[in-house]
This record gives structure tokens, C-alpha cells and sequence, in this order.
């Protein structure tokens, strides 16, 4: 064995006799040594080989429902110590820990009555939609204006055809009617779409309500979830991210595609 | 007499404000409407986070208020990397989004928006990680050795001087392009005083009329149909060269047009990989076909892509084994390996152009004996 050999062994070795890190190794891949010695190469093959079998394995995981199961052993265990001193209803209060915010079942009537009236209206407005213009409608409202028009002038005109079993011409307090009709839907749909529909400042579901409303017990939970919700984008790329390893992590956040057409022009003027 | 025409005036404004109120009406409605824009699959309105924060179970919801509060704790610095790094993500997703073809897009469309945000996420991940990849094995080689042995704080210093480095080379690479492309010497001096950040935009815009120059000039590779050339061109530059680089997967003669002259690179020994070579490098990029993500949409996260994976290593084995790369006993020691050692191993394969074997020449249990790295062998089995 050479010296230059023995030189590379001895790096190996120390590499190896450190944390295992198939990274590392990678490096070590790179001597200059392992262009002309096959069998350091092969050595250094079979480290990496192993080294990457053992960075695959698993890590241990503890069963997700283990800390709910502890806790709730030890409740029993301190309920049992505390009724073997024949405290037993002592023992129940002392467990029971959740505090009910005072009026909370108010409140959550309240939201439920409110949910309740949405819903009503809801139904109220599918109605008012769904309304039917009767066929022939704009024509009658025409005819009906030219007759107007035509008394005003003192005019007589002849007495107009009409289809049997259509509506008679509707009369000028008809028509105002209607449009007074069509101006109240109309202006309570812009006002429903507005304050109450999915587009308006106000957007919470009746059970959003809820949570806010009962939230006088637990203010930091329901912030903290706002907070949740607010940074909800990143904290699910952040997941994505920490799957990543170091080096793609920070190619990730130095380097992109215009890099990379980069490379392919410099890579091109070099081969020309 | 007025009255009729005040009436007629009155029923005319009824009609109208009642038209308007309602057309005002059903536009704020489809304002809430899913479809609403070609890139609402890559959004998330605030109704959509705080519905999918709602439907998680309280296990998760507690694991993602820990996470906050991780991140509250972050040093300034690290939040802002992780913001960064937040932000390549989410433009490399709109990027997927927007080449994803037809039917593949409607298929995501058609999926709950927290479903469609996960398989987006996972899809520009994938295409994150392989965009890596692809860098480095382009870097020369001493850089690539830099940085891989480089520390972490080294690494990210090494790898901020590379992008001044390629800006700076940006000025260089425009003037040789622009003869090809008719630019005059007034408009490559205007292009080369831009701002840093303009001046890359500007040289992907570039490098875009160059490749549709030299597809337009020398017709299309077999089997790419013009619609779907045609639909990638209307594509704006960074979307166009992520299109560019996955139909070069499907059509290696697109290489061309990206890059005219290739190197003597490991890249450009990449492209001039055998037949069955390319099989092989095609088969180990499951995970980066969103029309095979989307089959698996139904699937949970950590299933999909396992099963993306076990697709993967098949079709590579196949590959592998109809190339005449690996036989026999090797075959069966290859596929016995953990998905991670494999695709490495067959990646290191193909970088290397064929010369270092998939599978190492002994097997690792062979090989615990450590002793015998210091007592040594001698001689090159080769």
C-alpha cells in the first residue's frame, strides 16, 4: 500500500470515527488520490453505501397517542390515591380542572338564535329570487306606458289586441308597486352581499361567532389561532422547508431558474 | 302635464338601480368564486385558511400553534431566510401551476382548495429540489467541491458570492446573445445599466426569443404538438423556462434550443446519455409528473409519496435491467436497498454518464469490518 494510500485511509478513518454524515463522505469523494486508486474508491463506495443505509433508517417514533394515555393514567392514578383516603368527591373536584367562562351558555344561544335568523333569511332571499317574470311582462309595461303617453297627449288611440288569457295591462300604481318592489329585493341583496355574505368585512360563519364570543374564557387560545390562521401559508411551506436538506435549503434560497439559464449560457460560451 | 313622464323617468331610474344593485350583488358573490383568475390555484384567500385551519384535528391544530410559536422565537435573521426561502416556494408553485397542461389543471381545480395547496406545495417542492440538483451539477467542479465540504455559514457565504458572481456575468451573456437576436449595441447598453433585479428579468426574456426563435426556425421535435408549443410560448419568461426545461425531459431535441453548444459538462455529458440511459433518468422522475401526482391525489401526503417513489424505483429497476446495467443477484441487492440509498446510487450512475456502477462492487455488510480500511488492499479491480 502506498503512502498516498495510507494518507487517504487516515483521513477516511477520521471522517468515519466522527458523526457518521453521508455528506462528509461525499467530500472525501472528491480527493484528488481516488482518480488514480480503484481501491481506495471501492473502499470509499462501500463506507458511503453503509453510511447512506444508516441515515435511511426510520427515526424511532413514539406512538402519537402515548402523551394523552399518560395523562390520563396518571389522573386515574391520582384519583384512585385520593379515594383510598375516602375522599372521593374531593377527588372529582379536584380533577376537574376546565373552568367555565360565567355566561357562556348565554352567549352560545345567542350565536345559535343568530345562525337561526341567517338562515331564515337566507331562505327568504332564495325565495325572493326565485321569483318568475311573467312571459310577455316587458311588452305589457310598454304597451302600458304608450297608453299613458297617448291619454296625456288627449289623444285617443285604438284599442290594442291582445292574446287571450294574458294579463290585463298593468295600471300606473301597479307598476310603481313593482318598482318599489324590485328597488327593496334589489338594495336588500346589495345590503345581505355586503355586511353579511362571503365578500363583506364581517365574513365569520355563525360558528366563527361562537369561538369569538366564548373566547372571554380563552382570549390567548382564540389570538393565538388567529395568529394560526394569519401565518397559516407559512408555517405550511415552513413543514415543506424542513423536509429539505442543509444544502438544498440554501440553494433554495440564494439561487433560482435565472441562475440556472445562467449556467447553461456560461456552460454554452465555454463549450463554443 | 308632467305626471306620465315623471312616472316613466321613475320606472326607468327603478329599473336601472335595480339592475345595478343586482349585477353589483352577483359580482361581489362571484368575487368569492373559486374560479376567478388563471392563478386562483396557487391562492389562498383568508376564508380558505381559517376553513382549513377549522377541519384540522386538535392534534395537528396544536402542532401548528407550537410551530408558531417556534417561529415567533426565530432569530430576525433566520425568519427572514425561512421567508425567503417561503417565497421561492410559493412563486415556483404559481410557476407549476401555470405549466400544468389543461386536463391536469382541471383535475387540481376541481380538488378542496386545501387539498389542491398540499399537492401544489409537494409539486413545487419536488421541482425546488431537482432545480438544486440541476445547479450543481452545472457549477464547475471545484465550486461544487467548495461548497459541498464547505459549513453551513460558509456554504451560505460561498453560495451569496456565486449569484453576485452570475450577475455579474449576466452583461457578458446578454452581449453574446444579442447579435443572434438582432439587439443593437444602444439596446444592450439601456439593457445592461438596468437594475440587478430588472437585468435577470430582461435575460430571461432573452433567453424565451432565442428558444422560440431556434423551435420556430427549425420546426418542432417529433411529437410535440403545436398547441401545446403554442400555449407554452404565451407562458411569461421564468414560467416559460420551467415549461422548457420539463418538456426537454419528454423531447431531449428541446435541449438544443436552450443550450445550442454543450459543454464538455456533466450536464451536457447528461444530454448525450445512451437511449436507454435517458429511459433510466426518465423513470426516476415520478415525482416530478403532476398528471401522476394528481392520480394519487386521494392519497395522503406521506402515501402519495411513497407510492410516487415505489412507481420510481420500478420503472428505473426495468430500465436498469433492459439497458444491461444491472443483472442477476445485483438486481435483487439493488432493489433490496432503502429508497433513499437507491436513488441515490442510480443518480450518481447517470451524473457519472454510466462510468461509476449503480450498485457498489461488494455488498456493504461485506464491508464492516473497518479494520480493514487501515490494513489496506492494493490495486485497481477496474
Amino acid at each position: 500500500m502506498s503512502t498516498s494510500c495510507m494518507e487517504f485511509r487516515q483521513q477516511l478513518e477520521a471522517v468515519l470515527g466522527g458523526r457518521p454524515d453521508p455528506e462528509r463522505l461525499t467530500v472525501l469523494g472528491w480527493h484528488e488520490h481516488l482518480l488514480a486508486c480503484g481501491a481506495c474508491r471501492e473502499i470509499l463506495e462501500q463506507e458511503e453505501a453503509l453510511e447512506l443505509l444508516l441515515a435511511s433508517l426510520p427515526d424511532p417514533q413514539l406512538p402519537p397517542d402515548l402523551s394523552r394515555r399518560l395523562v390520563r393514567r396518571l389522573r386515574e392514578a391520582e384519583s384512585e390515591a385520593l379515594d383510598a383516603k375516602g375522599g372521593a368527591l374531593e377527588s372529582l373536584l379536584a380533577l376537574d380542572e376546565v373552568a367555565i367562562p360565567t355566561g357562556l351558555a348565554d352567549r352560545v344561544r345567542a350565536g345559535v338564535a343568530e345562525a337561526r335568523r341567517e338562515d331564515r333569511l337566507d331562505a327568504l332571499l332564495e325565495r325572493a329570487l326565485r321569483v318568475e317574470v311573467p312571459e310577455g311582462l316587458g311588452q305589457r309595461v310598454l304597451a302600458g306606458l304608450e297608453g299613458e303617453r297617448s291619454r296625456d297627449r288627449l289623444i285617443p288611440t285604438a284599442p290594442q289586441g291582445r292574446p287571450e288569457g294574458r294579463l290585463q295591462p298593468m295600471s300606473r300604481g301597479v307598476l310603481l308597486k313593482l318598482a318599489a318592489a324590485i328597488l327593496v329585493v334589489a338594495s336588500g341583496i346589495a345590503l345581505w352581499r355586503g355586511t353579511l355574505g362571503p365578500g363583506g368585512e364581517s365574513s365569520e360563519t355563525p360558528s366563527d361567532l361562537l369561538v369569538q364570543r366564548q373566547g372571554d374564557g380563552l382570549p390567548q387560545m382564540a389570538s393565538l389561532d388567529e395568529e394560526v390562521i394569519e401565518n397559516l401559508s407559512e408555517l405550511l411551506y415552513w413543514e415543506s422547508i424542513e423536509s429539505l436538506g442543509p444544502m438544498e435549503r440554501d440553494l433554495l434560497s440564494q439561487l433560482d431558474l435565472t441562475d440556472e439559464a445562467l449556467l447553461d449560457s456560461a456552460l454554452e460560451a465555454e463549450g463554443s | 302635464m308632467s305626471t306620465p313622464r315623471t312616472m316613466g323617468r321613475l320606472l326607468s331610474a327603478a329599473v336601472l338601480a335595480s339592475c345595478f344593485s343586482l349585477a353589483t350583488a352577483a359580482w361581489a358573490g362571484s368575487d368569492q368564486d373559486a374560479v376567478r383568475n388563471p392563478d386562483q390555484g396557487t391562492t389562498s384567500s383568508k376564508a380558505d385558511l381559517r376553513k382549513r385551519f377549522e377541519s384540522l384535528s386538535e392534534e395537528q391544530k396544536q402542532a401548528l400553534r407550537q410551530r408558531l410559536e417556534r417561529l415567533k422565537k426565530l432569530p430576525a435573521q433566520e425568519r427572514q431566510e425561512l421567508r425567503a426561502q417561503a417565497d421561492q416556494l410559493e412563486d415556483m408553485s404559481r410557476r407549476v401551476y401555470r405549466n400544468l397542461a389543461d386536463r391536469d389543471r382541471e383535475r387540481l381545480d376541481s380538488l378542496s382548495a386545501d387539498k389542491r395547496q398540499d399537492l401544489l406545495r409537494e409539486m413545487a417542492l419536488a421541482e425546488a429540489r431537482d432545480m438544486g440538483r440541476r445547479i450543481l451539477r452545472k457549477l464547475p467542479q471545484e465550486e461544487r467541491e467548495r461548497l459541498e465540504a464547505a459549513e453551513p455559514q460558509e456554504r451560505q457565504r460561498l453560495l451569496l458570492e456565486l449569484r453576485h458572481q452570475m450577475d455579474s456575468r449576466i452583461g457578458q451573456t446578454i452581449e453574446r446573445m444579442a447579435p443572434e437576436l438582432g439587439f443593437s449595441a444602444e439596446q444592450v447598453k439601456k439593457l445592461n445599466n438596468l437594475p440587478s433585479d430588472e437585468r435577470r428579468g430582461k435575460f430571461l426574456h432573452m433567453v424565451k426569443r432565442r428558444c422560440t426563435q431556434y423551435v420556430d426556425g427549425k420546426g418542432l421535435p417529433e411529437g410535440l404538438e403545436a398547441e401545446r408549443w403554442e400555449e407554452v410560448k404565451q407562458l411569461p419568461p421564468d414560467e416559460f423556462y420551467l415549461a422548457l426545461l420539463n418538456l426537454r425531459r419528454k423531447f431531449p431535441g428541446l435541449a438544443r434550443a436552450m443550450n445550442s453548444k454543450p459543454g464538455p459538462d456533466s450536464e451536457g455529458s447528461a444530454r448525450r446519455l445512451s437511449p436507454e440511459m435517458q429511459r433510466v433518468r426518465r423513470a426516476m422522475e415520478a415525482h416530478l409528473d403532476p398528471t401522476e401526482r394528481l392520480e394519487l391525489a386521494e392519497k395522503g401526503r406521506v402515501e402519495r409519496e411513497r407510492e410516487l417513489k415505489s412507481r420510481g424505483k420500478k420503472r428505473a429497476m426495468a430500465a436498469l435491467a433492459k439497458g444491461g446495467y444491472v443483472m442477476g443477484e445485483d438486481l435483487k441487492r439493488l432493489e433490496a436497498l432503502p429508497d433513499e440509498v437507491f436513488f441515490t446510487l442510480v443518480r450518481r450512475f447517470l451524473d457519472s454518464g454510466g462510468k461509476q456502477a449503480p450498485l457498489p462492487t461488494r455488498s456493504p455488510k461485506e464491508r464492516s469490518k473497518r479494520s480493514d480500511t487501515a490494513t489496506g488492499r492494493s490495486g485497481d479491480k477496474r
